[in-house]
């Protein structure tokens, strides 16, 4: 067995969702809006993690999503392990069924995003209710999928400005790259 | 999950994946097992981590608060006129209140000097500027930009101008993380006024806490003053938290006094109950 090592494309790749993932996180801890009745933030780090997963899988390792994921947990005082847990689950999810996205247009890739955002705020939901932690209300779940469906848009469109990363089916000319 | 999955990877490489995935859904429990065991490793690492992106947080923040300001600032000039009638119509009001407060208080302290009364001893504060929030549902706390370098102590009260906002559940060098009196899992022992009736205000995720353990219910009124009732020790005593409000399905809500939406600086009360024994 051969050891790969990692081309410059990919490092580069990697270094620009690090980085990206850094500022997505800091932008959810902006002091907006605090309190209960304040609107929540956006998940800014699982549009990016959905997005790159989609278009450029191999500059999302599973260890680096699990550690943003993890960070962004502790930064903001959420429970520890379960924002990153179901991160890596979509973002592995993703890119293993890139192929069946590429055949299929924005809309439905927004969309399928969307479903796999609301399964994982379930999931979360359950794991909390399972520790016996009060999980939030139905209500306060459904702001937060409407704020993160509203700027999956966004990202997508400024990754594509930002490194030519196109929807996921004709990307592979991208700087942005794997 | 493999149904998608892309058949030219090399079998190697995927049970590679296979197992660092495993790995990774193992620790993900591990975390969250420590986390809901209130493992003070997990707190250390929190703040620790805060105490090294603090000044990332604040650069990166800069230009979103901002922009927040602005809109803020905006709106309030829009309402600037009605704000300075009510205010024009407030100062009448407190310049009417100042002669009696005046009065009454040197009445207080003759009456304490005669009673002997001791007050609590040490209770100064400290202010913060607040630089970042949770912003999820899961969760409602917020990171203030002074920590134990600045002498706050852990489970210090956090107040603004106009009630309590929380108290300090995280400490690092140069951050402290408050958790909000909304959140799910904020307790505060608190007074009823004027009946004196003692309760606890849970946090339930509403923007009105919830008041459970209260004695005597039918002593209570909507409107009724709620502040903290320093009971434990934790907490000085008589700060106010809000009013009571009373739902359809006959439950006691506080509306609090702070509005978290006009929230940027709070006071962190370094507070020392007077615990010495009266030898005479």
């Amino acid at each position: 067995m051969t050891i790969r090592v990692f081309s410059l494309s990919r490092l580069h790749g990697i270094s620009c969702f690090t980085g990206f993932g850094f500022l997505a996180t800091f932008l959810e801890l902006a002091p907006i809006g605090i309190g209960a009745d304040a609107l929540p933030s956006p998940d800014l780090l699982f549009c990016l993690a959905a997005c790159c997963a989609l278009r450029r899988p191999k500059a999302v390792p599973m260890p680096l999503v699990f550690l943003l994921g993890l960070g962004r947990d502790l930064l903001m005082g959420a429970p520890v392990g379960i924002g990153a847990l179901t991160l890596v689950l979509t973002t592995v999810f993703l890119s293993e069924s890139r192929s069946w996205f590429q055949k299929r247009t924005f809309w439905s890739e927004w969309l399928c995003c969307v479903l796999i955002f609301a399964a994982t705020l379930v999931v979360q939901w359950f794991l909390l209710a399972i520790l016996f932690v009060r999980p939030p209300t139905v209500l306060d779940l459904v702001q937060l999928l409407t704020m993160t469906a509203t700027a999956y848009i966004p990202i997508a469109i400024l990754l594509r400005i930002l490194f030519r990363t196109n929807h996921a089916r004709d990307d592979h000319k991208s700087g942005f790259a794997s | 999950m493999y149904v998608f999955a892309d058949s030219k990877e090399p079998n190697p490489t995927r049970i590679a994946k296979r197992i660092l995935l495993s790995l990774i859904v193992f620790a993900s429990f591990v975390f969250l097992i420590l986390w809901r065991t209130d493992n003070p490793q997990i707190e250390r690492l929190r703040t620790a981590l805060v105490d090294q992106l603090l000044p990332l947080v604040v650069w990166v923040n800069a230009p979103v608060e901002f922009s927040a300001d602005m809109i803020r600032d905006y709106r309030n000039f829009l309402a600037v006129y009605d704000q300075n009638r009510q205010l024009r119509r407030d100062i009448q009001q407190l310049q009417a209140l100042r002669e009696r407060v005046w009065r009454l208080e040197g009445e207080n302290a003759r009456l304490h000097a005669l009673n002997n009364i001791r007050l609590p001893t040490h209770t100064n504060f400290l202010t913060g500027r607040i630089i970042a929030d949770g912003g999820g549902p899961f969760f409602q706390s917020a990171l203030v930009d002074i920590g134990r370098s600045n002498g706050v102590a852990d489970g210090s009260i956090a107040v603004d101008g106009n009630g309590v906002v929380g108290r300090v559940v995280g400490l690092g060098e140069h951050a402290a993380r408050l958790l909000l009196l909304t959140d799910f899992s904020s307790r505060l022992p608190v007074v009823i006024r004027p009946s004196g009736d003692q309760g606890i205000l849970v946090g339930d995720g509403t923007p009105a806490p919830v008041i459970r353990f209260l004695a005597n219910k039918d002593r209570v009124r909507p409107g009724n003053l709620v502040e903290t009732s320093g009971a434990g020790g934790l907490f000085p005593p008589n700060l106010p938290v809000g009013r009571l409000k009373e739902t359809p399905d006959k439950d006691w809500r506080t509306t609090l006094a702070t509005d978290y939406n006009r929230l940027e600086f709070v006071r962190l009360i370094r507070y020392q109950p007077d615990t010495r024994v009266d030898t005479r």
